[in-house]
């Protein structure tokens, strides 16, 4: 090499190095969408609407971590325990909720997502780019969905502060630093922007392209269940600090009415109808849950699922009893006193079996399935595994033991082939699962096969809240008649009367393990005699092989009693936040 | 891809002979020849003798002979020798030059590594510590980062698990956090590098790492790999075998315990019992096939796991061309009994140096790595949850192998899925290319200016496939041989994923080092910058139509999944440094760097960093003359700040949106999945790194020849600007995903202590060196949410102004022995009367109350501080070297002190989450009377009563306490090594220099107080893989 390549060399690496020097820092993120971009795309806006339907959270304790936290407001609300005890719901529904706070899994507190509500809201109201008729209806979603999370709060924490727009950060701290709005300026938020929106909202949503979306009806809904919380909450609720929890109590007929218009309304204008028709009762009422086919009307909103499409859920797999699950099954167990919620299918009250009757070792009396089970409400054996319940051609089993010529055998087979004993996690918690919404059609499916929509609002509800506004209101024969409605369709015989326990038992056995339990327990002021100090049980069978029948036992269903006090009827909003923002005043109790 | 390997290695073999060629022709002018020895008159092969003043010069041979052409007019000669005070000899009329060398006092001549470029110990004015060669490969580990584990005082480090080719030390300088590593001046990750070729590690600690800039701030780790040495060619291998094991672990209940502590607990509970009486006999009495005793850690891990490491070196050179080349192998099986779970790295090394003209010298380095894991499907730690889940009551094997074993819970089967043939496999091959040429031109028209062009370049390649097969798990039947279906696992689907990453770093640097009479001064500059880009693309299928297909086009067209990402990332930085001593006495650091980074908005991204340190050798003093005991005396202080840019996102000073990735981030409308995008977050239009400014103050002394050595050094750090969200100025209801500001600060402080001591007797040599450093640091500035009007609120949760390392918890006051101490407790402790405890349950002390003073209510307001966190802030260690004849002993201890350890609580608690029991809680229980109202076990009981609702916990002994929280204090021997030099008569005969053979050893001996766990716990580990001992055989062979 002579000195003089030498210096090219020298001069040319001089040369790359000081050149790229220049470009070097000149880098840009390559996945990222600039904010002026999608206030003039319509597929971004809607993207970003998308991201608020998300994370509105319709499906309490999922999707996420396997599903296994599904369940909360079910076990919250005493329908049944979740088979792990380090499940959230099973943690949450046995443990005293304190100062610090409600279980995570319980808390709602969407603010990031209302404040994106609100700026997809101001965007759109300045944007030029987008079709006026398209900004119209993505706003009214915008505000629906804005009103939900709203509702979702105020029923947990009471009133919430109500925030409209997006924040400036450079806001003065008087400003950033809200107060709680009252419990019922919430509810008035929540019915008034609904009122506003149901103009704009689309009413039939295209069936390949539309559903999922809030519709009218969606917001009617809302209107619907929210009025009539609030006018459930004026009845038997107190205010407490100077009115900023309750109502005073002649708001009652006040939301009642909203209520029931708004329920009115949609049972008058709109397409929905109750499925009926589908088979028998039985069969009728399960596919309500996972018939997503254009012949499934009751549907008002439901948040969608479809495996095939990569948006699968694990309802079903975890759901699924054991013998028949592919794995982790029989998750979801249900006490003995949500059974004997289910009245017998000739209207006689569910719990007419004492509990010293049905258990054999103080009544010497056995029970056939049949007897026990197969001759209940059709919306049991629609929502509930039990013993022998029919499925997938085959049945579910629950017992431990069977007698054989009174000898008892817990392995092997009786001689036509009856297995000894249920397999295993049918045999260990409380004797009965939730069946509802499991799709009888899937075999066996795997974690994040399951499609099944999860239902927001249904028809079925709005006809249960039409009949309990009613009756708030003294329109006790309009009550009777939605109520008779609902059954009938259960091919229940009709009531002939109403009270407050047919208005509640009706609502509880209709709407059980849709997430509603725990929160009309509160509403009605009952969960402190329901919740608290309660073990719950769980039924132990023990199979005459001779007899063909069972005998039964209890057991206790959790290992604690449950404790609800006065105060749970509001969660505590807890003290990080009250030492984010001193201004928020605390719940009582707390 | 196993032949392009062969093939690059072909290809840089070709390389390296091409540049060997490059031979010059000297003019000789005359012949010097001669003998060096040692004290003891032995023969000293290897000395370096080099014409001062130049590069020419030749190496004694294996008599301790050299011979030396010089030209007319040279002066001296320059003898060195590790180990030895180099000799300079004048070289007048002599032909034969002999000299017998002496050792020089430790550390005196020692060479450190500096940031860009080397510095003698003794004039070193920065806290710089360094681990050389010899020390890196005593004792075989299977990653290059445990080596440092108490080898350098002031790094802390933790090794908690030995999976092998994920394992790693938690390295952390003066508890700061994760430093900067660099090998041979770029950055990358040094774990998998071959020891065999490391020359020296170095651990900058004050205003020595400055020089590094943004990224320094932290600490900075400097790998350098070795070179080439004039003299004959040194062939070398290295190789070993290591055995390991566990250190410590847990040990499950036997069956019948299992049985019995389940019926302890649901009779605890009032709850249905799930074994009888006589199921509990059963599995004592073990004769019957259904009732088995299981040792599930048993039957998924052998007892030793193998590691073997083999490398062959050539190191030498002539003066013009010198070079070390290096080829390796580790191959590492783990503690998986499948032998379905390894680790294989090979490597190889070229560095070259090779001097063209007199003027003109390069570098030229290159080094390959390819890294394979072959693993089974089965992630870690859901393994490890599948094992903890084992109960000892179900047999691990089946009669028909093609099914996985039921093993209690859902349908887990924790040997199945360690089964590749089974559970399906991931295979992960990753590929490293680094290449780098530097030439330098010495400008001869001055002398000591130098200019230097380097341009490195680094590839990464990383090809993953897993393939999941699903596989039914089965319990079967002894008496009726029937098997029972307990489930599936797994889905059959293959992911197929593709990673390419790329740096280009080109730099320029000018050096001036001269000597001026009493006045040497030494000066760099320095640009560089460096580009990398990367990116990821992703595949996969389910329903494979054939498991034996394992290809894209074999799966189902439904449910397909494809994905990419990319990122790239840039810096620019302008370097210089000036040292200045005057008389080898006063000696004065100045550093700066001006550096840039992409991360940040284009006004602020360029930040100055300047150091300034030192140094005064009091021992060269005149008034020190006659205080001759005092070999060495230097005082240092040093200033510097630096930054740490790694804990920040890029492009926070943009706003946007992203799409979400993932099927289930998604909103299906209709029949569609609709994409969602999601807001970056608001912006920071001023974001920067963080802010180190640093104070070190040292002083380093060696007395008596190095009976006593001692080295102190004193800091503190103030680090500001560490990203955090001004929570205080915005409520939660503000709801933004506030921007990472710039805001919060911490403050360290602490000292290192080593003290060595070097001594002859008779004919052992031996040196013991312990050390002990300390760091705390304390929050300065942090943004919280607190209520400052509640006293307790800033008891309890305010952290500013607090040390950092600290434990919030209940303060626990033992357990209540029966239910009348229940009942008449004057302390409502559940909020409900207390109804819902039992005797066994935890106490806690009613501390304070909405007044500040104890209100009989356990609240929040009842926590306090109870002890250290789990991170410690004392590190001591000791290292001991005998020398005997041929044989020596090395000793590394190392411990640590200040933190504790917070069980988990599938370690606290039996049954938590269906975890099977460990025998701690079958010995320590407390157990419940008949009436469940006294616990009968009073003196042996240590942890609440079994609890039958399956959580295993209750709310009440569930909460943070100090109740299970464990002294983690620990002293461990690190390192043994046991080492023996053949004979030189035997090896030479048969043609070796030297052959060495060890036997070494780590984790061998550990000292620990964790109470209960301390039999079941490592006190670096948790509750997963666990830390290893090894025991390695190893051999060393010079030829």
């Amino acid at each position: 090499m002579t000195m003089k390549k030498i210096k090219y060399l020298a001069i040319l690496i001089t040369t790359v190095v000081f050149t790229s020097c220049l470009d070097v820092l000149d880098k840009q993120p390559l996945d990222v969408i600039s904010d002026a971009v999608v206030w003039s795309d319509p597929a971004l806006a809607d993207s970003y609407l998308n991201d608020i339907y998300y994370r509105a959270d319709f499906m309490y304790g999922g999707p996420g971590n396997n599903d296994v936290d599904l369940g909360m407001i079910a076990s919250m609300g005493g329908e049944s325990r979740n088979y792990g005890a380090w499940q959230r719901p099973y943690a949450a529904s046995t443990s005293i909720i304190t100062e610090t706070g409600a279980h995570s899994g319980l808390e709602y507190w969407k603010y990031s997502a209302i404040r994106d509500v609100n700026y997809f809201i101001e965007q759109m109201g300045l944007t030029v780019d987008l079709d006026a008729d398209y900004v119209s209806v993505r706003v009214a979603e915008a505000r629906f969905l804005r009103a939900y999370m709203y509702f979702r709060q105020t029923i947990l924490y009471g009133g919430v502060p109500i925030i409209t727009v997006p924040q400036s950060p450079d806001a003065p701290a008087e400003e950033l630093f809200v107060v709680r709005n009252s419990e019922k300026e919430c509810y008035d938020f929540i019915i008034s922007e609904c009122d506003a929106i149901i103009d704009q909202l689309i009413t039939d949503p295209d069936a390949t392209s539309e559903l999922g979306r809030a519709t009218k009806w969606t917001a009617l809904a809302l209107k619907s269940r929210a009025a009539l919380y609030a006018a459930s909450i004026a009845k038997y609720g107190t205010q407490q600090l100077n009115g900023l929890l309750g109502f005073p109590s002649g708001d009652v007929s006040v939301y009642a009415q909203k209520s029931y218009d708004a329920s009115m309304d949609i049972l008058n204008n709109s397409s929905h109808a109750l499925y009926q028709g589908n088979g028998d009762a039985v069969e009728n009422f399960q596919k309500i849950f996972y018939d997503e086919s254009g012949a499934n009307t009751e549907v008002i909103f439901a948040e969608r699922y479809d495996f095939a499409l990569g948006m699968g859920h694990s309802f079903s797999n975890k759901a699924m009893p054991d013998g028949f699950a592919k794995g982790w099954g029989s998750n979801w167990n249900v006490f003995y006193e949500t059974v004997e919620l289910f009245e017998w299918q000739d209207g006689s009250p569910g719990n007419s079996i004492s509990r010293d009757e049905l258990k054999y070792a103080t009544s010497g009396i056995e029970y056939s399935a049949e007897e026990l089970f197969h001759t209940r409400d059709p919306r049991f054996r629609a929502s509930v595994f039990y013993p022998e319940t029919p499925w997938q051609g085959s049945q579910v089993l629950f017992h431990s033991a069977t007698l054989v010529d009174g000898v008892s055998y817990n392995k092997g087979n009786a001689p036509d082939g009856w297995p000894n004993k249920a397999p295993n996690r049918n045999t260990v918690k409380t004797g009965a699962h939730v069946k509802k919404r499991v799709d009888e059609g899937i075999v066996g499916p795997l974690g994040g096969e399951d499609n099944a929509d999860y239902i927001v609002f249904r028809l079925g509800e709005i006809y249960l809240n039409l009949a309990e506004a009613a009756f708030y209101l003294g329109k006790d024969g309009e009550a009777l008649d939605a109520i008779n409605i609902i059954r009938t369709r259960a091919e229940m015989p009709a009531k002939t009367e109403v009270n407050e326990d047919i208005i509640r038992n009706e609502r509880r056995v209709e709407l059980f393990w849709e997430d509603h339990s725990w929160f009309d327990l509160r509403r009605w002021r009952i969960a402190e005699e329901t919740l608290n100090d309660v073990r719950f049980q769980s039924l132990k069978y023990t199979y005459n092989y001779d007899t063909k029948k069972y005998r039964i036992g209890y057991a206790n269903a959790e290992g604690v009693s449950r404790v609800f006090q006065d105060r749970h009827y509001y969660l505590p909003l807890s003290i990080s936040r009250i030492s984010d923002n001193p201004n928020l005043i605390e719940n009582p109790g707390y | 891809m196993k032949k392009s390997h062969q093939i690059f290695l072909r290809k840089l073999s070709l390389l390296i002979a091409a540049i060997f060629m490059v031979t010059a022709v000297w003019a000789q002018e005359k012949t010097i020849t001669g003998a060096v020895t040692d004290e003891s008159g032995q023969p000293l092969p290897g000395v370096t003798v080099i014409i001062e003043g130049t590069v020419t010069g030749a190496v004694t041979n294996i008599d301790g002979n050299y011979s030396l052409s010089v030209p007319a007019d040279a002066a001296n000669l320059a003898f060195s020798f590790v180990g030895m005070k180099t000799v300079i000899v004048p070289i007048e009329n002599k032909t034969v030059i002999d000299l017998v060398m002496e050792a020089e006092t430790i550390g005196l001549e020692e060479i450190v590594t500096v940031g860009y470029g080397t510095q003698k110990k003794v004039n070193l004015t920065g806290s710089v510590t360094s681990v050389q060669a010899e020390d890196l490969v005593k004792a075989p580990v299977a990653n290059v980062s445990e080596i440092l584990n108490g080898r350098s005082p002031g790094l802390f480090t933790k090794t908690p698990d030995a999976v092998p080719g994920a394992d790693g030390t938690t390295l952390s300088i003066r508890g700061f956090g994760s430093p900067l590593v660099l090998v041979d001046g770029i950055e990358m990750s040094f774990n998998r590098l071959d020891p065999n070729d490391i020359e020296s590690i170095s651990v900058l600690k004050d205003a020595a790492a400055a020089i590094y800039g943004s990224r320094a701030g932290n600490g900075v780790i400097l790998v350098t790999t070795k070179r080439g040495k004039t003299g004959k060619p040194t062939i070398n291998y290295h190789g070993n075998v290591s055995f390991q094991q566990p250190t410590r672990l847990p040990q499950w209940v036997d069956s019948w315990e299992f049985a019995e502590l389940m019926r302890e607990g649901e009779f605890n509970r009032e709850l249905p019992y799930t074994w009888t009486e006589d199921d509990i006999q059963k599995f004592k009495d073990g004769t019957d096939p259904n009732y088995p005793n299981q040792d599930w850690y048993g039957a998924l891990f052998v007892e030793w796991a193998q590691m073997q490491q083999h490398n062959m070196t050539m190191r030498g050179g002539s003066e013009k061309v010198k070079y070390f080349m290096s080829l390796g192998m580790q191959d590492q099986a783990s503690l998986f009994a499948s032998g379905d779970w390894d680790f294989k790295r090979y490597n190889a090394r070229a560095n070259v140096d090779a001097q063209i003209t007199d003027d003109l010298s390069i570098q030229f380095d290159m080094s390959y790595r390819m890294e394979i894991r072959d693993e089974p499907t089965a992630d870690l730690g859901g393994t490890w949850t599948d094992l903890r889940t084992a109960q000892p009551v179900w047999p691990a094997e089946l009669p028909d192998p093609q099914y996985g074993a039921y093993s209690g819970f859902s349908q887990r089967s924790p040997l199945a899925q360690m089964t590749q043939d089974i559970s399906g496999s991931r295979y992960d091959e990753r590929q490293y290319f680094d290449g780098k040429i530097s030439i330098k031109y010495e400008a001869p028209w001055v002398e000591g200016l130098s200019a230097t062009g380097a341009f490195s370049y680094r590839t990464y390649n990383e090809y993953q496939k897993v393939l999941n097969r699903p596989f039914d798990v089965m319990s079967y039947d002894n008496d009726t041989q029937i098997y029972s279906y307990k489930g599936t696992n797994g889905n059959n689907t293959l992911d197929e994923r593709f990673r390419k990453y790329q740096k280009l770093y080109p730099s320029v640097r000018i050096d001036f080092n001269r000597t001026f009479g009493d006045h040497a001064v030494n000066a760099f500059l320095l640009g560089e910058t460096i580009d990398t880009d990367y990116l990821q693309i992703q595949a996969g299928r389910r329903d494979l139509l054939s498991m034996d297909i394992p290809y894209l086009f074999a799966g189902s067209s439904e449910n397909i999944t494809n994905n990419g990402t990319a990122s790239e990332t840039g810096r620019a930085s302008l370097v210089g440094r000036a040292n200045y001593a005057f008389k080898g006495k006063y000696l004065l650091e100045g550093t700066f760097r001006y550096d840039a980074s992409h991360k940040f908005p284009e006004d602020g991204q360029w930040g100055f960093f300047p150091s300034v340190s030192l140094g005064w050798r009091i021992s060269e003093e005149t008034f020190m003359e006659d205080a001759t005991w005092l070999d060495n005396l230097k005082l240092r202080a040093s200033f510097s700040q630096a930054g740490y840019d790694q804990g920040v996102d890029p492009f926070k000073y943009l706003t946007g949106y992203e799409i979400r990735t993932g099927t289930t981030t998604k909103y299906q409308l209709g029949n569609a999945l609709e994409r969602i995008i999601t807001t970056t977050g608001l912006p920071n239009l001023v974001i920067t790194w963080e802010q180190m400014t640093s104070y070190n103050v040292g002083v380093d002394g060696i007395l008596w020849e190095g009976l006593l050595g001692f080295e102190l050094d004193v800091f503190y750090r103030m680090r500001e600007g560490i990203f955090g969200t001004p929570i205080e100025s915005y409520p939660s209801t503000f709801g933004a995903s506030l921007p990472q500001v710039n805001i919060n600060s911490r403050d360290d402080r602490g000292f290192e202590l080593t003290l060595t001591h070097h001594n002859k007797i008779g004919n052992v040599t031996y040196s013991v060196s312990p050390n002990i450093a300390l760091a705390r640091e304390k929050y300065v500035e942090l943004q919280e949410d607190i209520d400052l009007e509640d006293i307790d609120d800033v008891r309890i949760n305010q952290k500013e102004g607090q040390w950092t390392n600290r434990w919030i918890g209940y303060v626990s006051d033992g357990m209540f022995m029966s239910q009348a101490q229940i009942d008449s407790h004057p302390v409502d402790q559940d909020q409900n009367g207390n109804t819902s405890l039992r005797p066994g349950d935890i106490i806690y002390k009613d501390i304070s109350g909405a007044d500040g003073e104890p209100d009989g209510i356990i609240d929040w307001r009842d926590q306090d501080e109870v002890g250290y966190g789990t991170f410690p802030d004392l590190y001591y260690g000791m290292d001991v070297n005998v020398k005997w004849k041929s044989f020596s002993v090395t000793a590394l201890f190392q411990g640590a002190g200040m933190f504790n350890m917070n069980p988990s609580n599938a370690m606290k608690f039996s049954f938590s989450n269906w975890t099977t029991p460990l025998d701690y809680h079958y010995d320590y229980r407390a157990i419940l009377s008949e009436d469940r109202s006294t616990v009968t076990n009073p003196e042996s009981a240590k942890l609440p009563p079994i609890d039958g609702s399956g959580a295993g916990f209750t709310a009440n002994n569930q909460k943070t306490s100090d109740f299970y929280l464990q002294d983690n204090t620990y002293l461990r021997l690190k390192t043994l090594n046991l080492s023996y030099n053949l004979p030189k008569k035997i090896i030479s005969s048969a043609g070796f220099q030297g052959v060495q053979v060890y036997l070494a050893g780590t984790n061998l001996l550990t000292f620990s107080g964790l109470g209960i766990f301390n039999d079941s716990f490592d006190p670096e580990g948790g509750y997963n893989y666990p830390p290893v001992k090894t025991i390695t055989l190893g051999v060393n062979i010079t030829l």
